[in-house]
């Protein structure tokens, strides 16, 4: 053996000296029991029947604010290039039922699916049951022993026995064929399972249309933001990539800002041919000190010519969660330490509320119990990057009243990049 | 439990079963990932991923006795994976001034100022030939076992190991 060789064999003794660490074990279980869960998302794929979860820029108990996909029943829940898509029977029927043992039945309607994601279609009918005590969780079975999860979705009232769902999951691998619909109702103290069978048609499968390395780099915050691939088909747009806290911020960044319930959302507008594309999923894995994250944005339209991605922000929201009385003559009232209703004007049948904050609240306005218009929530639903003081934020509302309840939500506060990207396409 | 026995509970979705299979072999795999990584966090994210990648397709796997060689192989390929996402070599090698060493020695001095040139060196040969070394050098690995590890003919092998070598060499002027 030559020096060289020998020199190389030395190495050896020292890393015979490395010890295994002994989070090892923990670090292998966290990896298998943690999938990517919607963390900027409270239902984690619970879907309590009589709720509908919304991500928050302004505060309206009577909208459903996502994109919602069709299959033949499911007319309100359409939107832009899905209701196109189930306008062309795009989608898969399955047409098969479960019944729970106290009666509540769901009807898988049916799916549609692409490399990103599996969208169900299907039907609650509560035979009776009151639908606050019906709780179930979904999820889709197959050869993968871990199955694949829920993701984003959403639901309505058809009447008072039924409602209609669209849910979507993780994209079953392309080895799946037999497929169940999961579905476990949580009942006091312990819960009940079914499930429904069904065979993907991969022939039904949404194409994919643009599969792109972005490969581009975004700082903000002290933080890197990298926007790795694009992957899209008329069903569904998902953009993958990582963040990284830059070198000088210190170590423990990532965890300290991501590591926690309340942690900031990473989001961006993709815009086709200047048209934002509506967003819907997105999540982030944090594992180690690496954090992924998977934003889902709404299908591509039939024909394009641009891709770009504006507006990449970081948003927190602070839940607040409260209401106070006003009045015309309210002023300089303290809700938060960063939200103050600085005053209350009334004139010709409608109420503004300036509110001092350096962020964007989340705010209702009731009179006589009844939620009343926000007639200039647009403003409101751009993204305004928080400020380092408290600015005033004026919100008209339809109606007045001497006495009315601002119910305030949240609180949003955003750091903007100025960076816009265009996404090459081949 | 033996091998077989535990692969038919990870197969069947038991997942502890599966955790214990690469725990009871965990200097083996860990070994492995920072003999190619050379840092712990990667070292652990490359298992991590790794045992992801087992739980999804461990039903596939036909023949129990082969999971060692196949879990390695998914290994090497997650560690291949983090080193291309590197943007510079970030090697925390604190093993050259081992502790069980005498630090007053100027021979043990001198043999430690050489590994560390012979690292600095290495990390400059491209990342199939740095992996095919350490693998023969620091974890004195038969050249089968590296073809059977990294998915390449055993000629290749050979052939990356002997022109890494001699890179090293020229480096040093001739002098090893």
């Amino acid at each position: 053996m030559d020096k060289m060789e020998k020199a190389l064999r030395d190495k050896k003794e020292d890393l015979q000296m490395v010890e295994v660490p002994a989070e090892l074990e923990e670090r292998l279980r966290n990896a298998l029991n943690q999938r990517p869960v919607p963390k900027n998302r409270k239902r984690k794929g619970l879907i309590a029947a009589g709720l509908v979860f919304l991500l928050l820029l302004t505060y309206n108990f009577d909208t459903l604010a996502y994109y919602g996909k069709k299959i033949a029943g499911y007319d309100t829940l359409t939107y832009g290039s899905l209701k196109e898509l189930n306008e062309e029977a795009a989608g898969q029927e399955i047409n098969q039922s479960y019944t729970f043992p106290n009666g509540v039945e769901i009807t898988l309607d049916g799916v549609m699916f692409d490399e990103n994601e599996l969208v169900a279609f299907y039907k609650i009918q509560n035979n009776g049951v009151k639908w606050d005590d019906i709780n179930i969780l979904y999820q889709i079975g197959g050869l993968n022993p871990l199955g694949y999860h829920a993701k984003s979705g959403q639901g309505e009232q058809v009447d008072a026995g039924t409602q209609v769902w669209v849910q979507s999951f993780t994209s079953p691998a392309f080895y799946e064929k037999a497929l169940t619909f999961d579905m476990q109702m949580l009942v006091p103290g312990t819960s009940v399972t079914g499930n429904i069978e069904f065979r993907l048609d991969r022939a039904k499968a949404m194409k994919r249309v643009v599969k792109q390395a972005l490969n581009k780099k975004v700082r903000l915050d002290g933080l890197v933001i990298s926007l790795d691939t694009l992957t899209a088909s008329r069903l569904s747009t998902v953009i993958e990539g990582r963040i990284e806290a830059l070198p000088q911020a210190g170590p423990g960044t990532l965890n300290q800002m991501f590591d926690n319930a309340d942690h900031p959302r990473m989001e961006f507008d993709i815009l086709v041919d200047g048209k934002k594309l509506a967003a819907g999923y997105a999540n982030m894995h944090f594992a180690g000190n690496r954090l992924s994250f998977s934003s889902e944005a709404m299908g591509l339209p039939t024909a394009f010519t641009a891709i770009t991605i504006e507006n990449i922000r970081l948003v927190k929201t602070v839940m607040v969660d409260q209401e106070v009385t006003i009045t015309p003559e309210t002023k300089d009232l303290r809700i938060t330490d960063d939200l103050i209703v600085k005053n209350v004007t009334a004139a010709d049948g409608n109420t503004s509320v300036t509110v001092l904050s350096r962020g964007t609240p989340a705010m209702g306005l009731f009179i006589d119990g009844e939620q009343v218009k926000n007639m200039n929530d647009q403003e409101f639903a751009e993204d305004k990057p928080e400020s380092q003081t408290p600015t005033a934020k004026t919100l008209q509302f339809q109606g007045q009243s001497e006495e009315m309840t601002l119910a305030v939500k949240a609180i949003n506060y955003i750091k903007l990049s100025p960076e816009s990207i265009d996404v090459p396409l081949q | 439990m033996d091998l077989t026995g535990q692969i038919k509970k990870a197969k069947s979705g038991d997942q502890e079963a599966l955790i214990q299979l690469v725990m009871e072999r965990k200097k083996e795999y860990y070994g492995l990932a920072y003999t190619l990584l050379q840092d712990q966090e990667d070292s652990l994210d490359a298992m991590q991923d790794m045992i992801v990648i087992l739980a999804q397709n461990i039903k596939k796997l036909r023949k129990e006795e082969a999971f060692p060689s196949w879990s390695k192989t998914i290994l090497v390929n997650c560690c291949r994976g983090i080193l291309k996402k590197r943007k510079t070599v970030n090697y925390t090698d604190i093993h050259d001034y081992a502790a069980h060493e005498d630090q007053s020695s100027a021979e043990n001095f001198k043999r430690s100022e050489e590994r560390q040139d012979i690292l600095q060196e290495l990390k400059k040969l491209n990342p199939r030939q740095q992996e095919a070394i350490k693998l023969r050098f620091f974890l004195d690995l038969e050249y089968e076992k590296i073809a059977e590890l990294t998915r390449t003919p055993l000629g290749t092998v050979k052939s990356r190991i002997a022109s890494g070598l001699a890179k090293l060499k020229a480096a040093f002027g001739g002098e090893y």
